[in-house]
């Protein structure tokens, strides 16, 4: 597991989800990537309805991690666990339901170039597709400042002017902590909650 | 490698068979008697030598609005392999059930935790209501799980588990095994086990709500 970044490609205008996905893999192809099989990231969201306190609490699922759960609070407490998590979720149904429309995933191709791992996503919500997600993973460094440079190239090679200009500031754990999955689904968290949000307004 | 009576296979998906169900006896033995259940039991377990352990437990309460009884999870740590993860344990309200069933039945979820829960358990609302060190053996038969332990309370939040204060002259003896709710066969195979026990140490039904009653 190396430094990941993860963000919403936002799409030009008169160009439809499947006309988009085709871009970036013909793109993500040319520069030499092979397919590397299918990946899914499911997410889904829990409240206490009765405690109004209480923060929001994410459930997700990373095919990356298959014997992992990764539970993770709104501003809060990250915990991974086994694949037991969502059974005893169930047991404290009494007071932790899930979110109505609280279902949200990630589901698409896979490439491997080198030493980089690139995942070209189709975010939905039930059966209809909202947005398209791009990964990229340099898997070779855990420290996000010391590979941003070679990272940051490859992203404009392949989203071109939606590469970020400089190192985000969700990438750069405090102090010199190594780059952990806990980063990667706060940033996976912070790209659903942007792409509902987007949906709503429109 | 024997898998421990316990053992729940890291996979995707939660298998289907997942086992939830507890059964279970529990009974308690003076500590003068308690090396002759040992030997006891190591006889009854084809002689494997009985595995030490000694874990700390943070017992959590979480109220519950629709009804009078909280939610119980236990927080586990075991203090003599520091490297093995932290456990959370949901833990279901006991039934002592009809005279025709063999054992008590509670449902039970393990699930292993990367780091400290402490403040996972505290954004769900849960708070920590007691805690107690366990020390002890873990013998096992088949998918039967028996442990014999002093329960002792921490001395402070350093856990220097050479200066436990045991809180009671006997042992807590506990026979289980977590099994599918449709076993039926699982609670007849902890209740023959502990006639094997017998006349040692007898491991009967415990209406827990009565002892609650009496304190």
């Amino acid at each position: 597991m190396g430094v990941t970044y993860i963000c919403q490609w936002k799409q030009p205008e008169g160009q439809n989800i499947q006309q988009s996905i085709e871009q970036i893999s013909s793109c993500v192809e040319k520069l030499g990537a092979k397919k590397a099989g299918l990946f899914q990231v499911e997410c889904e969201s829990f409240n206490a309805p009765n405690a109004p306190n209480a923060k929001t609490l994410h459930l997700i699922y990373d095919s990356e991690f298959p014997a992992s759960r990764f539970a993770l609070f709104e501003e809060g407490s990250f915990l991974v666990t086994d694949v037991m998590l969502s059974a005893f979720l169930s047991k404290l149904r009494a007071v932790w339901q899930p979110k109505k429309g609280g279902k949200i995933d990630c589901k698409g191709q896979r490439y491997e170039l080198g030493d980089f791992l690139i995942k070209l996503g189709v975010v939905s919500v039930g059966a209809s597709a909202k947005g398209i997600s791009v990964e990229l993973e340099y898997a070779p460094c855990v420290y996000a400042r010391d590979c941003w440079g070679m990272m940051s190239e490859m992203l404009q090679s392949i989203i071109g002017e939606q590469a970020p200009p400089s190192l985000p500031s969700n990438l750069q754990p405090k102090g010199t902590e190594r780059f952990s999955p806990e980063l990667t689904m706060q940033q996976y968290v912070e790209m659903f909650n942007n792409i509902r949000k987007t949906v709503v307004a429109r | 490698m024997v898998e421990p009576a316990n053992y729940q296979p890291l996979s995707g998906e939660i298998p289907s068979n997942v086992n939830v169900q507890e059964y279970f006896l529990q009974g308690s033995i003076l500590d003068a008697n308690a090396d002759k259940l040992k030997q006891r039991l190591q006889g009854l377990c084809d002689n494997v030598p009985p595995e030490p352990f000694t874990d700390h437990e943070q017992i959590y309460f979480l109220k519950n609005a629709t009804s009078m009884l909280p939610i119980i999870v236990k927080a586990c740590k075991s203090l003599a392999k520091p490297s093995t993860p932290w456990q959370i344990k949901y833990v279901g309200a006991t039934e002592v059930g009809e005279h025709n069933k063999p054992t008590m039945i509670r449902s039970c979820v393990t699930v292993a935790v990367s780091n400290d829960p402490a403040q996972f358990l505290d954004n769900l609302g849960f708070s920590l209501q007691s805690e107690v060190i366990l020390k002890g053996y873990f013998y096992r038969k088949g998918r039967l799980q028996i442990t014999v332990s002093k329960i002792s309370v921490p001395p402070t939040a350093t856990c220097d588990t050479s200066k436990l204060e045991a809180s009671a002259s006997s042992h807590l003896v506990e026979v289980n095994t977590t099994a599918s709710p449709r076993d039926e066969t699982a609670g007849d195979e902890v209740k023959n086990f502990c006639q094997l026990l017998r006349p040692a140490i007898v491991l009967n039904k415990v209406d827990h709500r009565k002892l609650q009653q009496w304190q």
